[in-house]
């Protein structure tokens, strides 16, 4: 280790020996003076990976004990996300490609999703050839080719509408978010638009008994899910832990992925359970067609079970426990019976394609995936504010237009799903918001020869969370030895803004200054925000290098 | 909420990204830019002083870590292998009408026994059904039986046959009454079991075989009413006295003359008619039918045994089994109260004890050895409370009092009041349909621990 190396190691001790005695004094944490990295080279080419299997009960074994066990075992402590850049947010990769938080997508492009608008139509009148039938998975299904492409044609069996729908909605919203997920369609087909490949074993017969439970409409089409076969080729899905030794680009430890811990508060506010490795795939892309190099793109996959649907199943507890829960398992027993579970008193809405989904009970605080699963177990505050102020960006247009894409034939069902997913939206947001400071999107406006203004933009008030007339700030401003220059107090404006001009500047090291900021909420405890400033190079203005939320 | 309210909350949520600099790691590189992306284990004062511990589990981790290896090696053969798809495949057809079910019984006082149980239920398209059972723990305890019935052939009327062979080399009998149980009175002469003032625990055998023809009639769906014929072989006996279990037989306790039916092979049978009302049911949907959460199920008998040989054993039988199901809270807090008597009616010394009424062992006055109560009739109250622990697994407290009587004017207040009762508690483990497995402990006011273990597949959640 270098000697700048122990030096920083020296100042994160002390770093944590003051984060320990309070929130309101300044770190000895130093950031580099250079822009924030906006995206991360992991597509490095290398050649392909084996294929990755793993089966359903070591996966099991995994989730149910091992992975468990083993973090209890281990008394983990705190463990920032590693895949983060300086301001605490999530570069580009081939896991994470930030979509919504970066520009306003517009409805249009939500309801058309990942393919395009044209993909739908295309499909709706394509030919398609049956390859075989489907093998992974519990639905029933068929492998199928058409004129753009290879698809995996799925059908609704525990209730209609209900799994192509809730995959549709979920898989337009996470894409929306940011994560890589195939492009999945809902489309109705006509039973002669499937012809069987004469090499697929299978008979018309065989063809007619899978579709069999699946809705149609007026016409007599039916309904089908088809999902894309993704680009490259199949490597299996991505340990929940660890890296894949295969590949010189995966270089975080996947527990430490703010992109897979914060999956955990999208998939609360959705409903999606069914969380395991196999509804993940990583696929190796090469540079060319013929090319022997490529690299690895992680994607997540097959949202049927989510927004309650597999709660039709039976399964009450779905979204609030898992499988087994030895904990809930023992203190049931010795309650006797007299704790009322959260989920006991939820009705299935009668309406056509819902699930087990509304949100009076839901408790984000409260949700598991029907196994545990590794990356949640070290989920924390700062991965769940990250992941809430993705949700929060969602408008309610957005949303009704991925629930459009889930062509849910009862208008009544659409308005439930969307009313749903709103009062969701918000408790999921408020979760997120209520941990840390919320303080975001600071601006900086200053050059070396006068004094600076800082912004920031607060999203608890941005989102009506907070009311800014009860919202304090006290802001400290520090140099690079840690001594204070200046302080100053502040008030939010209605849209959330948090401005204070006349920032006296540090004098050293490109007038590295640090703005502590203390937010006093109305109610709960002050929240704390670091903010890294210092002259860019050649440009002579002021730029924010980092951002230390406490 | 219309559709416009809706779309109008979407003003909260709006504001712009900020613009920010683009800049790329290098190749492989994280986006590491501070020490806390660099060194992520330690990086707070409390855990510096998590090292102890933490030293001291890694032995536990690492033994965690070497026996789930070899759990997931187990899993990844019998994965590739399909072992539990084969064994499936060997054990159950596909359509799942037949299947060949592991089976394990224990009760205190007996030999634990294992065995199988073999279910069709549709032998030939009309939901004709054959079970087999047989359970085993040694040659001294065995039980053997088939059951079939018709199914819908005969659309509303059922045909019921059932064949059983037992054998049990360690039966109790402890006297009649409710008496205080004594040790011994070994080296005492025997006295008569009717004397009903002390009881000391005896053991016999029995070994029997039985064949029954039945007929029974769903006259409304939750009428039922039923007959059924059957002859029987039995043979009450009991072993010399080098044996060298502290039990003492029988006949050392109790005079021969008074264990009617002792040391007689006798054959027998026994005709019975039966009205049963059952409109059980979950209140819930996703409340598995196997907790039933309201209703009642009513079981009257009555029918007539005569001795085919010269021995004694001609008397009747009259009884009566009611259980009401309440539920108290979401359709799986279920209060269960029951009253069952049963009454054998003529000469008690034409009956042969082991065919009289009995209280104790794990279903009838829970908390007392089986056999532990036994007179002309038998009187039994139960409340069961039962509640959910999980999906597929409940819990049950239960309190049962009961008694054993010679006459109905036992049964006044005083009679009542000198109940034995038994209390525990059990868990249950069950799919959609019937019950898997159960664990049973109880207890009573007189002391002891009775454990009982069951492994099984019924089509009712079901307990005599």
């Amino acid at each position: 280790m270098s000697g700048p190396e122990h030096r920083q190691l020296g100042l994160l001790v002390a770093c944590a020996l003051l984060a320990a005695c309070g929130g309101a004094s300044i770190s000895e944490l130093r950031f580099h003076n250079r822009a924030p990295i906006e995206a991360i080279d992991d597509t490095t080419p290398i050649s392909k990976p084996d294929e990755r299997e793993q089966g359903e009960r070591a996966w099991q074994i995994d989730a149910l004990l091992h992975v468990p066990l083993d973090h209890a075992l281990s008394i983990p402590g705190p463990q920032h996300a590693r895949d983060v850049n300086a301001l605490d947010e999530l570069p580009r990769s081939s896991w994470f490609e930030p979509r919504i938080a970066m520009r306003a997508l517009t409805p249009q492009e939500i309801a058309c999703g990942p393919a395009g608008c044209e993909r739908a139509r295309t499909l709706a009148s394509a030919r398609f050839t049956i390859k075989s039938a489907k093998k992974a998975g519990t639905a029933p299904g068929f492998l199928v080719k058409c004129d753009v492409g290879r698809y995996l044609l799925k059908i609704d069996t525990s209730a209609p509408e209900a799994e192509t729908g809730a995959d549709i909605v979920v898989q337009r919203l996470l894409w929306a978010a940011g994560y890589h997920v195939p492009s999945n369609e809902v489309v109705y087909l006509a039973r002669d638009q499937l012809t069987i490949d004469p090499e697929a074993k299978l008979t018309d017969a065989d063809v007619d008994e899978v579709l069999a439970p699946a809705p149609r409409d007026a016409a007599g089409r039916i309904r089908v899910l088809l999902s894309e076969f993704l680009e490259g080729k199949p490597i299996g899905g991505f340990p929940m832990l660890g890296v894949r030794r295969d590949d010189p680009n995966d270089a975080i430890p996947h527990q430490h992925r703010r992109s897979l811990r914060g999956l955990e508060l999208f998939f609360a506010w959705l409903g999606q359970t069914d969380v395991k490795e196999a509804n993940t795939l990583d696929m190796w892309v090469p540079a060319s067609e013929e090319s022997q190099l490529g690299y690895v793109r992680h994607h997540q996959l097959d949202f049927g079970k989510a927004l309650g649907t597999w709660g039709l199943h039976g399964r009450q507890r779905d979204a609030f426990a898992p499988h087994f829960d030895y904990a809930d398992a023992t203190s049931s027993l010795l309650s006797f019976g007299l704790s009322r579970w959260p989920w006991e008193d939820i009705k299935t809405p009668a309406l056509r394609g819902v699930g087990r989904f509304e949100a009076s009970r839901f408790d984000p605080a409260g949700y598991s995936p029907t196994n545990p699963y590794g990356p949640f177990l070290y989920t924390d505050r700062f991965d769940r504010y990250w992941a809430a102020k993705i949700i929060a960006r969602f408008s309610p247009a957005q949303l009704e237009a991925a629930i459009a894409a889930g062509r849910y034939t009862d208008q009544a069902a659409r308005v439930y799903l969307l009313s749903t997913l709103i009062a969701r939206q918000r408790k999921a947001v408020a979760y997120g918001f209520s941990e840390v400071s919320t303080l975001d999107h600071f601006e900086v406006n200053g050059s070396s020869d006068a004094g600076f203004s800082l912004c920031a933009r607060d999203l608890a008030v941005a989102t009506r969370f907070a009311r800014p007339e009860h919202t304090r700030y006290s802001l400290r401003v520090y140099d690079w030895d840690g001594e204070p220059i200046d302080a100053a107090e502040a008030r939010a404006a209605q849209d959330g803004k948090v401005c204070v001009a006349g920032l006296v500047m540090g004098s050293t090291r490109d007038h590295y200054t640090m703005v502590a900021y203390e937010t006093v909420p109305e109610r709960g405890p002050p929240a704390h925000i670091v903010v890294h400033l210092a002259l860019g190079p050649g440009s002579g203005r002021m730029r924010v290098i980092g951002i230390e939320r406490r | 909420m219309s559709l416009r309210t809706l779309l109008a909350l979407g003003l909260a949520f709006a504001w712009a990204a900020p613009a920010t600099a683009q800049q790329q790691t290098k190749p492989g590189e994280t986006p590491c830019e501070t020490p806390r992306c660099v060194e992520q284990e330690d990086d707070s004062t409390s855990d510096a002083l998590l090292w102890v511990p933490r030293a001291m589990l890694r032995l536990p981790r690492l033994a965690l870590d070497a026996s789930m290896r070899l759990l997931v090696l187990a899993a990844g053969v019998e994965e590739e292998h399909h072992i539990a798809e084969e064994v499936s495949d060997l054990l159950f057809n596909d359509a799942r009408t037949f299947g060949v079910i592991p089976t394990a019984f224990y009760e205190t006082g007996f030999k634990p026994s294992v065995g199988v149980r073999v279910i069709h239920r549709d032998l030939a398209g009309r939901r004709e059904g054959l079970r087999l059972r047989a359970l085993f723990a040694g040659l001294e305890q065995q039980h053997y039986e088939a059951q079939a019935h018709s199914g819908s052939r005969l659309g509303a009327l059922k045909l019921h046959a059932s064949a059983a062979y037992n054998r049990f080399d360690d039966l109790r009998f402890y006297g009649l009454g409710n008496a205080d149980a004594v040790d011994t009175l070994r080296g005492h002469p025997p006295r008569s079991a009717y004397e009903r003032s002390f009881a000391v625990r005896t053991r016999y055998r029995r070994e029997e075989a039985r064949g029954s023809v039945g007929l029974s009639r769903q006259v409304t769906a939750r009428l039922a009413l039923g007959g059924t014929l059957q002859l029987r072989r039995r043979d009450l006996s009991v072993g010399d006295l080098q044996d060298r279990d502290s039990t003492p037989w029988a006949d050392v306790i109790f005079k021969p003359e008074s264990l009617t039916g002792l040391s007689e092979a006798s054959t027998d049978a026994y005709g019975e008619a039966v009205l049963g009302w059952d409109d059980r049911r979950a209140t819930r949907e996703d409340v598995p039918l196997a907790l039933a959460s309201t209703g009642l199920r009513v079981a009257l008998w009555g029918g007539a045994q005569a001795a085919l040989d010269d021995s004694r054993g001609s008397f009747a039988r009259v009884g009566g089994d009611v259980r009401r199901y309440i539920d108290l809270a979401q359709g799986n807090r279920v209060l269960v109260l029951r009253l069952r008597s049963a009454w054998a009616i003529g000469r008690l010394r034409a009956m042969p004890f082991s065919d009289l009424p009995s209280l104790g062992g794990s279903q009838l006055l829970r908390g007392y050895p089986s056999g532990r109560f036994t007179d002309r009739g038998s009187v039994l109250a139960t409340v069961e409370y039962r509640y959910p622990v999980q999906d597929n697994l409940a819990s049950y407290l239960f309190i049962d009092a009961g008694r054993v009587v010679d006459t109905l004017s036992d049964l006044g207040p005083s009679g009542l009041g000198a109940a034995r009762v038994g209390f525990g508690g059990g868990l249950d483990l069950f799919s959609t349909g019937g019950l898997m497995l159960r664990l049973q402990l109880a207890s009573s006011i007189d002391g002891g621990l009775y454990f009982n273990f069951l492994l099984d597949a019924s089509d009712e959640y079901e307990r005599t």
